[in-house]
């Protein structure tokens, strides 16, 4: 049976409407793909970027290198000659800037440096005292009454590190008993520094009429070895958030201490101090356990350049051991 | 017979009709949907040129505060210390030379770097960046995109930020 002619009729007008409304959604749908299309950005930026932290990790990095070639030479026994220290300091800077320079031979970045002059004296070494005892001996004597003076006039000190054992218990000692560090800026303030342990055997630096307890309970008992770096107030390695000494310490010495037994290190920046005239007060044991004092290498300026794949940085940096050296004038 | 006729020219008459009304609806289109796109595209054009914007102006900006930054270390170390030695700090950016279509400049204005559309471009942006530095810092009479070099010389110089295809050389004092 044939559809009537209104019914065919209508069945096209449909048809007709439809494909018109198809073609409009298709025509909508290209103009808005040709429009998103031309108004996209060609480059996209990108986000911004820690491009100082990009220079100073190198930086850095050398630098610890740098640090450690010069700890090695303070530390080496062999030398016992000013001029031949000197000389080590210059060729094992030398050799770490080299060896930093071809660590990187094949990458985007490159590190490279040399010794500038300190312009006072116009050497490329500054020259320092270390005092070292490196036998654990008490650090007061027996009755604990003898006070120390580890450096007097130092100018400024670097680094002061203990390794101690037999801190006290501030639970029975009191306070004028315990092991006491007394660190004195170069405008006379003064720090002072009491170390004792917790009934849970962990270590409490009192310092600045406030105080901090580091390490971890049942590992820093009473009676084990306790490193304290007294520049940048860490325990084992743990830090006091505000300690914060002197900046120029000219003067450390250790007061009480109660049969407290450890070992010594200090850097100091007094020149010429080789000898027992940097110690005014000898070591409270035997000669030898006595702390040494030697000439040592305080710090070295190097101008250091790195380049990144964004960035290029020339400038002078100031490395040694210990606390990076605050300033070097006279 | 006469009544086929008349069925047959009313079925022209209609046929006629919906070619116009599609016609119509055709035109319509055309003429009406391209302007909403081209409203709503300006309106999304404008947001993507605002958010690139912010996105190069913090780049630059952290560029900047970068060199700044090595500048004071320089700087406190020699006067702390009295050592030698030169200071030279350089940062070279990639930047879209436009962005949506828009081509733009860069220029230092009362301690912020501000980053707007050059004259004549489809949309209308300016974003500011307030900048904290120690020495002034200066990018001439504006730099576009492209190829950026932001720089310093010695310790104490402006911070320059300059057009420079010549990424990684030697900076020009």
């Amino acid at each position: 049976m044939t559809p009537p002619d209104s019914t065919v009729q209508r069945s096209r007008g449909q048809v007709v409407l439809v494909t018109a409304v198809l073609l409009g959604i298709l025509f909508i749908s290209l103009t808005a793909i040709a429009y998103e299309a031309s108004s996209t950005a060609d480059i996209r930026a990108e986000g911004p970027t820690n491009y100082a932290a990009e220079s100073d990790t190198q930086i850095q990095e050398l630098g610890y290198a740098l640090t450690t070639a010069i700890h090695n030479v303070n530390t080496d026994t062999g030398i016992t000659d000013v001029g031949a220290r000197t000389q080590a300091a210059d060729n094992a800077i030398t050799d770490t800037l080299t060896s930093q320079q071809a660590s990187r031979e094949f990458g985007l970045t490159t590190v490279s440096g040399t010794q500038v002059e300190y312009n006072p004296t116009g050497e490329t070494v500054i020259e320092g005292t270390r005092v070292a005892q490196t036998e654990p001996a008490l650090l007061t004597d027996s009755s604990g009454g003898a006070n120390w003076d580890i450096i007097r006039n130092g100018g400024q000190t670097g680094k002061v590190t203990i390794r101690a054992t037999g801190l006290t218990s501030g639970a029975t000692t009191s306070p004028s008993d315990r092991f006491t560090v007394i660190l004195t800026g170069d405008t006379g303030d003064t720090y002072t520094v009491q170390a004792y342990t917790t009934g849970s055997g962990n270590t409490t630096l009192s310092y600045d009429g406030t105080g901090c307890t580091v390490g971890r309970s049942g590992v820093d008992r009473n009676g084990s070895v306790v490193t304290i770096d007294y520049i940048t107030g860490t325990v084992n390695g743990l830090s006091c958030p505000e300690y914060e000494p002197p900046q120029q310490i000219t003067d450390v010495s250790i007061e009480n201490g109660d049969q407290v037994e450890g070992t010594v290190t200090v850097l100091s920046r007094a020149e010429n101090a080789q000898g027992p005239s940097i110690q005014q007060t000898q070591g409270p044991n035997s000669s030898t356990t006595d702390p040494q004092a030697h000439h040592a290498i305080y710090a070295v300026p190097v101008e250091v350049t790195v380049t990144t794949e964004q960035t290029r940085v020339t400038r002078t940096i100031i490395v040694g051991p210990g606390r990076s050296p605050y300033g070097l004038n006279p | 017979m006469r009544q086929d006729t008349h069925s047959s020219s009313s079925r022209g008459a209609v046929t006629t009709l919906e070619y116009a009304v599609t016609f119509t609806v055709a035109l319509s289109l055309l003429a009406v949907i391209p302007s909403i796109f081209a409203t709503e595209t300006q309106s999304a054009q404008q947001d993507v040129v605002e958010a690139e914007f912010e996105r190069i102006g913090s780049d630059v900006a952290a560029a900047i505060e970068a060199v700044d930054y090595q500048q004071q270390r320089h700087q406190s170390t020699k006067a702390a210390s009295n050592v030698g030695g030169e200071l030279h700090a350089s940062v070279f950016l990639d930047m879209p030379t436009r962005v949506a279509e828009t081509r733009y400049t860069m220029y230092i204005s009362n301690e912020s770097l501000i980053i707007t559309n050059r004259p004549g471009q489809p949309v209308d942006v300016t974003v500011t960046y307030p900048l904290d530095t120690t020495n002034t810092v200066t990018a001439g009479g504006g730099t576009g995109g492209g190829t950026i070099r932001v720089t310093a010389t010695d310790a104490t110089s402006p911070i320059r930020v300059t057009s420079d295809r010549s990424t990684g050389a030697e900076p020009q004092s």
